[in-house]
């Protein structure tokens, strides 16, 4: 795995987002580089940044750590942002700092959370304190730098984040971990590129690719972003902008805004910003760029924006908008409060309530099914107008990436869906029955509570029922859940016209003994489905 | 090395009252091979079996103490693998227990009462921090790994758990009637204690 010297960019394992007639391969960069590109196209400023490309990922992987040629183009890359910005790498005089993280086509969990203010060691805390005038805030950047680092790279479990001093961070990594935090800012941008590599490939990520059908050799590009100061002088500042008035919803902007101050002065309390007037008369100018920034954004994005900001000497810096890109996290989608989340906004119900986010996860599955074949679940639906609206959803990520293959399926787990099987039968090529939620719909019983274990029985007949019923619709029916890897329940599963069986890896070779040995007996399936309660079916699975 | 009958009542020790497959489980070894060690075992009187299950007896306790000292004399006579349990019983092993807790109970002002689960951040951010220790616990344990091939089974074992959890199983965090990374973890600190002749610290 090599690749080769781009001849527009000289380089081999960098591309470098800078450029709005040159839409990088997302595939390539990541999903978070390419939001970058694109607020850039939009006439946007954001901190300079490269990327490391998911090609270095691959040869990181075949190979014995950083790929050849990528320390240099590390330090190329480095060059260019310091050009930019009048900074320098490790200086002692206006120091440049950085961010890395990590940006999959697809994002995923498991992968390297971001490490922020790479390149501080002692003495370019000293360069940043003579710079802000502000020791405290020197050594509060080297505080966290040391604990993101001691965290993510050198994997230190105990908490870091509340202790007081840089000192009582070093002492517990080293401690925990035997390790110390390089004082090269080199190395640390070297141990901290191989870190994200390494992640791709955690146990968690590598889990979660197998559980959604994604590609197990897809890596992720690693985007390396200068970090911005807003407490510099004062002409510097930050902030926080929200496109729609929080209340009401009307498009008007409402932000706050700190002047000579960092976002973590806000985030800790230590200082209450002002309302963004404020900016409006210091820097009317930066003020104005910075509306017609967030109203170029919001008709972009079609939806309210959240928008993070920095101003450094004057100069106007967008540093994060939620609802641009499609690399939100999902456990960060506000759903409001539900006084029983578990029969609220979930699964399919989530993400149509966030249509942008559905899109880009779609997109980005039409990529994935060009050179794999996938296929596409939809989880939690209840009426087959919600599978109406994920198949159009669907269908606008195909007319926009093009053709692909897809197979398009929903989890059956409400028991609604699965009495009206036949309604949804027409839109989907196969069913997945979700047996561990679906018992607890119908039983009212938590599975975790171990007061209510014998209730909450996959192999209550009412289960079965529902199971038979979906079958019933001709349409392929796959199981999942604790039932799909019970070796006893097989027989009766194959009986109830189940086609597949969902397990993890360990119970495959028990699940696929129970098929061969399956005999299906009809009498069996009427005799369950008679049964009074799911102790009585397991008494008849024991005694067959 | 323990041999495959020797490990056999071991695995007793490890998981008390369980089915010839549920140890095979636990030590990786052919079901019928396990169900063969038990049925011999059970003549010798080293374990007593009850219905399809099976307990140790005191004998069969005697029979391990003394097999230990010679089947592990190497790794009892390591520096390296005594600093990584001493590693293992202050770090992971402590958090571990920490995290069971918290995801058990909750403190709400000041009181301690049962994780009703209902607040989704609170569970996800402990299934994270399992999973770095978890993670972590890898690389400590790696010199007993290199001397005893169970160990990689039972952190496989822990991870497959953990999987199961982040995917939405939440009984297997720290439930007793499934394979949760807390029974695992049981298991397998149980099997370390005996490796390197340790007691059970308080």
């Amino acid at each position: 795995m090599s690749a080769a010297v781009n001849a527009g960019t000289g380089y081999r394992w960098l591309v470098v987002p800078d450029d709005p007639a040159v839409e990088p391969s997302r595939d390539l960069v990541g999903g978070k580089a390419w939001s970058l590109w694109r607020m850039r196209s939009l006439g946007l400023r954001v901190p300079p940044a490269f990327v490391v490309t998911t090609e270095a990922c691959a040869a990181y992987f075949s190979g014995d750590g950083l790929p050849e040629g990528l320390v240099d183009e590390l330090a190329a890359g480095i060059r260019l942002l310091e050009q930019q910005l009048g900074r320098t790498f490790g200086g002692t005089e206006r120091p440049l700092l950085v961010s890395v993280r990590s940006g999959a086509a697809i994002s995923m969990p498991g992968m390297m959370d971001t490490i922020l203010d790479l390149g501080c060691t002692d003495s370019v805390e000293q360069a940043l304190a003579a710079e802000t005038g502000d020791p405290a805030f020197a050594a509060e950047v080297h505080r966290r730098f040391t604990g993101f680092y001691g965290k993510l790279v050198l994997g230190c479990t105990e908490e870091l984040e509340e202790l007081p001093d840089l000192a009582a961070v070093r002492e517990t990594v080293l401690d925990d971990t035997g390790e110390t935090v390089p004082g090269d800012p080199w190395a640390q941008l070297h141990g901290a590129v191989a870190s994200v590599f390494a992640s791709s490939r955690s146990r968690r990520a590598v889990a979660y690719r197998r559980h959604y059908g994604i590609p197990d050799d897809l890596g992720t590009a690693v985007t390396v972003q200068a970090m911005v100061f807003g407490n510099l002088d004062e002409d510097s500042g930050t902030g926080v902008l929200f496109t729609r008035n929080p209340v009401n919803g009307t498009r008007e902007p409402y932000g706050e805004y700190l002047q000579q101050g960092q976002g973590e002065d806000v985030v800790s309390g230590r200082v209450t910003p002002k309302p963004l007037t404020h900016l409006a008369e210091r820097a009317p100018h930066v003020h104005a760029e910075l509306l017609r920034a967030a109203d170029c954004l919001d008709r972009e994005g079609r939806d309210a924006q959240d928008i993070e900001f920095t101003v450094q000497h004057g100069e106007l810096f967008l540093l994060r908008t939620l609802d641009v890109g499609g690399d939100k996290p999902l456990r960060y989608l506000p759903t409001g409060p539900e006084a029983n989340p578990f029969l609220g906004v979930r699964g399919l119900r989530l993400t149509l309530r966030n249509p942008d986010l559905l899109h880009d996860q779609l997109r980005a599955v039409v990529r994935t099914a060009r050179h794999t074949p996938v296929s596409v679940m939809f989880p939690m639906v209840t009426v087959p107008a919600e599978l109406h609206a994920a198949r159009r959803a669907l269908d606008r990520a195909l007319d926009e990436e093009g053709p692909a293959d897809l197979e398009v399926g929903i989890m059956i787990e409400v028991p609604a869906a699965a009495l009206t099987a036949d309604r949804f039968a027409p839109d989907v090529d196969f069913f997945s029955v979700g047996t561990n939620d679906l018992t607890q719909y119908v039983t009212a019983a938590e599975r975790g509570s171990p007061r209510l274990t014998e209730l909450a029985d996959p192999l209550h007949p009412a289960v079965l029922g529902l199971i038979g019923r979906t079958c019933e619709t001709g349409v392929p029916t796959a199981v999942c859940g604790e039932l799909a890897a019970d070796p006893r329940a097989t027989g009766l599963l194959l009986a109830l016209g189940v086609r597949e069986l969902s397990v993890s890896p360990p119970a495959v070779a028990r699940v696929k003994q129970a098929v061969r040995e399956a005999t299906t007996e009809g009498d069996l399936r009427n005799r369950a489905l008679a049964a009074p309660d799911a102790a009585a079916v397991r008494a008849l699975l024991s005694d067959g | 090395m323990l041999d495959p009958y020797q490990l056999t009542v071991h695995s007793l020790a490890l998981r008390q009252l369980a089915t010839a497959e549920q140890l095979a489980e636990v030590i990786g070894l052919p079901p019928e091979e396990v169900t063969a060690g038990l049925e011999k075992a059970a003549a010798d009187g080293a374990v007593v079996s009850a219905k399809d299950k099976y307990m140790i007896s005191q004998a069969g306790r005697e029979l391990l103490e003394q097999a230990y000292p010679t089947a592990f004399a190497d790794l009892r006579g390591s520096d390296t693998v005594q600093a990584a349990m001493d590693s293992f019983e202050s770090g992971v092993n402590t958090q571990i227990l920490s995290l069971t807790t918290d995801w058990q109970t909750k403190e709400v002002g000041g009181d301690r009462v049962p994780n009703d689960h209902g607040d989704a951040d609170y569970d996800a951010a402990i299934i994270d921090k399992v999973g770095r220790v978890v993670d972590k616990t890898g690389k400590v344990l790696r010199p007993l790994a290199d001397a005893d091939p169970l160990v990689d089974r039972f952190l496989d074992r822990i991870g497959a758990a953990l999987t199961r959890a982040e995917g939405g199983e939440t009984d297997y965090v720290s439930g007793v009637r499934v394979d949760s990374v807390h029974t695992v973890w049981f298991q397998m600190h149980e099997h370390i204690l005996r490796l390197t002749g340790r007691e059970r610290p308080e």
